[in-house]
């Protein structure tokens, strides 16, 4: 395979680089959109997940994967007439003692058999070196000075730090209504597309009920409720199963809804081991896929919804 | 109160393991031989998504303690990258629900597994471990020799169902096996075993050469694999197949060469970094059979299985630039054996038209 080689840099006009918008990108898109400007790029999103980028996405992969590995090859596809480069990074090690999960290690390995050229990427494990590097070796291929880098990378980590902040002012915030109060625990990556949620939130919403989401919660409270349970090496696994299991503990929590695709490895195991928890709060599995409607969706949130306010009544009389 | 220590079935490893244990000084519960009974206790108390491996060796777990086993040894370790290594964390917390009482170990290789063991079971002397080494080792290699020798003879048996009946024949002799003098007996009587077979006279050059890829407990298996190799072997098609218990017992204590070099120096052109599994093992065992000349390749793996869904993505390329046809087929509890026999006979009528055409 060729050596990914370095960006034509043309001054007439700024380079395009494109972010599929889908698995990483919704944790991570505020730190490289920063990051990727400030050195003079100009930033492509790719279109909102749609039917045919799943279906592109399918026809080009494996039948037996995860819907989101789909959509996000399905979104490359949308942006190769649309930019110079696609940005597709391995996260590998982010944490000392886990790993992410083996669809993202080998994302920008198995994307190139899809796509063909042109993937501008760069490898984050901070056993072999800090991020910091990662993403200066990046920066010097697009922009020559090494100030300018890590002028860069100081401004897509003030961007990134600004975003924690605002999501603990928001987990304050959820957890002082006085409105009858859900956790939906899931990936970003589920949680927040539309075509896999099946717009979940706002049926929650609609319902006058209080959502506190997985990524709200701090990772030093929910590793807290991780040091008894067997340990689980997949480190986004770790932040959303800790929330889950303070969920299941936590007095605000009147229910807790878990959402995952199928065909997700660690999430078909870790899932299962919330279910067999002896909890008495409810637990409401939505397990989606390309065929899921969103009537079911709906009808299922009403039905659990409901059952929730019935108990919170029972028990206030 | 005694203990009875058993482990999940997973092909002809039993007759090691077995050999192993009961030597160190264990009573030892073999498995029950995996059957649809066990496939349906498994599947009953797995999530609907858990891959087939897991459901398996869950329902193996129930059988055998159904039976009256108290300590299960299971693989596994702190930290992996599949879902293998989470299996065993999961299956205690699910067999302690359905009110089993046991202990399970968990190691990730054998000296891991003595180590435990010695800490349950004080009375274990390292010294005598050691001794049995020798005989266990070469228990595992003759039982590599006999699944060689039955791919190596089935292309040619005249009869249809002959070499298997050796091949059990040939494990039994290994299993009754107790002491190295007997085991040198055994290794004679099993080259005579297999030459027995009465063999139709075929042009080496004209039989078909399918090598097979996948995940390791798929392709070990003969009940998860609906017996793949016998009705390869049984149609003429010669098989190659890499993964063996030897191999893993090698990779465990770092000696496996092969296995490095193909992990380094012939799957990264294509996959940089291992996803777990045998991702890198099925991608560089693709590229070797090709370069070999081989006619075909199936790919095995367990529904939903993510490295070998990983591995599955680089095939067209490798099938395209090697010109090597390639079948990949999933395996669960829902799959039917019919199906599977369809597409095994509907590949190996279009590689023998393909390699018809080449002459």
């Amino acid at each position: 395979m060729k050596k990914i080689s370095k960006a034509c840099f043309s001054p007439r006009r700024k380079i395009k680089i494109g972010l599929p918008k889908g698995l990483l990108w919704y944790k991570y898109h505020r730190f490289w959109e920063v990051f990727f400007k400030e050195l003079g790029a100009e930033v492509v999103k790719s279109s909102d997940t749609n039917k045919k980028i799943v279906e592109e996405g399918t026809k080009k992969s494996v039948d037996e994967l995860c819907i989101p590995v789909k959509i996000f090859f399905g979104s490359c596809l949308d942006l190769i007439d649309k930019c110079d480069w696609i940005f597709i990074p391995r996260y590998w090690i982010i944490d000392r003692k886990s790993i992410t999960c083996p669809k993202l290690i080998t994302l920008p390995d198995t994307a190139i058999m899809i796509i063909r050229k042109k993937i501008l990427t760069t490898t984050i494990n901070i056993k072999r070196k800090p991020i910091f590097l990662s993403f200066f070796f990046l920066g010097l291929k697009l922009k020559k000075n090494p100030l300018k880098v890590i002028q860069a990378y100081r401004a897509a980590i003030r961007a990134q730090e600004m975003n924690e902040t605002y999501l603990e002012k928001e987990f304050q915030k959820k957890l002082a209504s006085p409105l009858l109060t859900v956790a939906v625990v899931g990936h970003e990556y589920n949680i927040y597309d539309n075509y896999i949620n099946q717009e979940l939130i706002s049926e929650i919403e609609k319902q006058n009920v209080n959502i506190i989401t997985s990524d709200l919660v701090p990772q030093s409270l929910s590793d807290t409720y991780l040091k008894e349970k067997p340990f689980i090496y997949w480190s986004y696994e770790r932040e959303i199963i800790g929330t889950a299991y303070w969920a299941l503990s936590a007095k605000k929590i009147s229910g807790l809804i878990l959402i995952s695709s199928f065909n997700c490895g660690p999430d078909s195991l870790l899932h299962e081991q919330l279910l067999l928890e002896d909890s008495k709060k409810p637990i409401l599995s939505i397990l989606v896929d390309e065929s899921t409607s969103k009537e079911t969706v709906k009808t299922r949130i009403e039905a659990f919804l409901e059952m929730l306010k019935r108990k919170g009544q029972i028990i206030n009389t | 109160m005694k203990e009875i220590v058993t482990f999940p079935h997973c092909g002809y490893a039993w007759i090691a393991a077995k050999a192993l244990l009961e030597n160190i000084g264990f009573d030892v519960l073999v498995p029950p031989p995996i059957s649809k009974h066990t496939e349906k206790l498994g599947a009953k108390y797995s999530p609907t998504d858990a891959c087939y491996p897991y459901k398996l060796s869950l329902g193996s777990m129930i059988e055998s303690l159904e039976k009256g086993a108290t300590v299960i040894i299971m693989v596994g370790g702190k930290k992996g990258l599949c879902r293998l290594c989470y299996y065993s964390k999961l299956q205690e917390i699910t067999l302690k629900k359905i009110g089993y009482k046991f202990r399970l170990i968990t190691a990730s290789n054998p000296q891991d597994a003595i180590k435990t063991l010695k800490k349950a079971n004080p009375n274990i002397s390292l010294k005598k471990t050691l001794k049995i080494i020798p005989f266990v080792w070469r228990k595992i290699k003759a039982v590599e020799k006999i699944e060689i020798l039955a791919r190596k003879t089935r292309p040619y048996e005249l009869r249809n169902g002959e070499t298997s009946k050796v091949m059990e024949g040939a494990l039994k002799e290994v299993d009754k096996a107790q002491t190295l003098k007997e085991m040198n007996l055994v290794n004679l009587k099993i080259n005579e075993m297999f030459k027995a077979v009465k063999r139709d006279k075929k042009d080496p050059h004209d039989i078909l050469k399918v090598g097979i890829l996948g995940e390791a407990f798929c392709v070990l298996e003969p009940f998860a694999n609906k017996n793949i190799e016998s009705k390869l072997g049984e149609k003429g098609v010669l098989v190659s197949q890499k993964v063996s218990e030897a191999g893993w017992l090698l990779t465990s204590a770092k000696l496996n060469f092969h296995r490095w070099w193909i992990k380094h120096m012939i799957a990264p052109q294509y996959l940089k970094v291992s996803g777990g599994g045998e991702d890198q093992q099925s991608i560089g065992k693709a590229i070797l059979y090709g370069k070999e000349g081989y006619d075909g390749l199936i790919l095995i793996q367990p529904r939903g299985c993510m490295p070998e869904n990983i591995a599955q993505m680089f095939l067209p390329t490798i099938s395209q630039k090697y010109n090597i046809p390639f079948l990949a087929l999933s395996f669960d509890e829902n799959t039917s054996e019919t199906a599977v026999d369809n597409r095994i006979e509907a590949f190996v009528e279009m590689i023998k038209r393909k390699k018809e055409r080449k002459k």
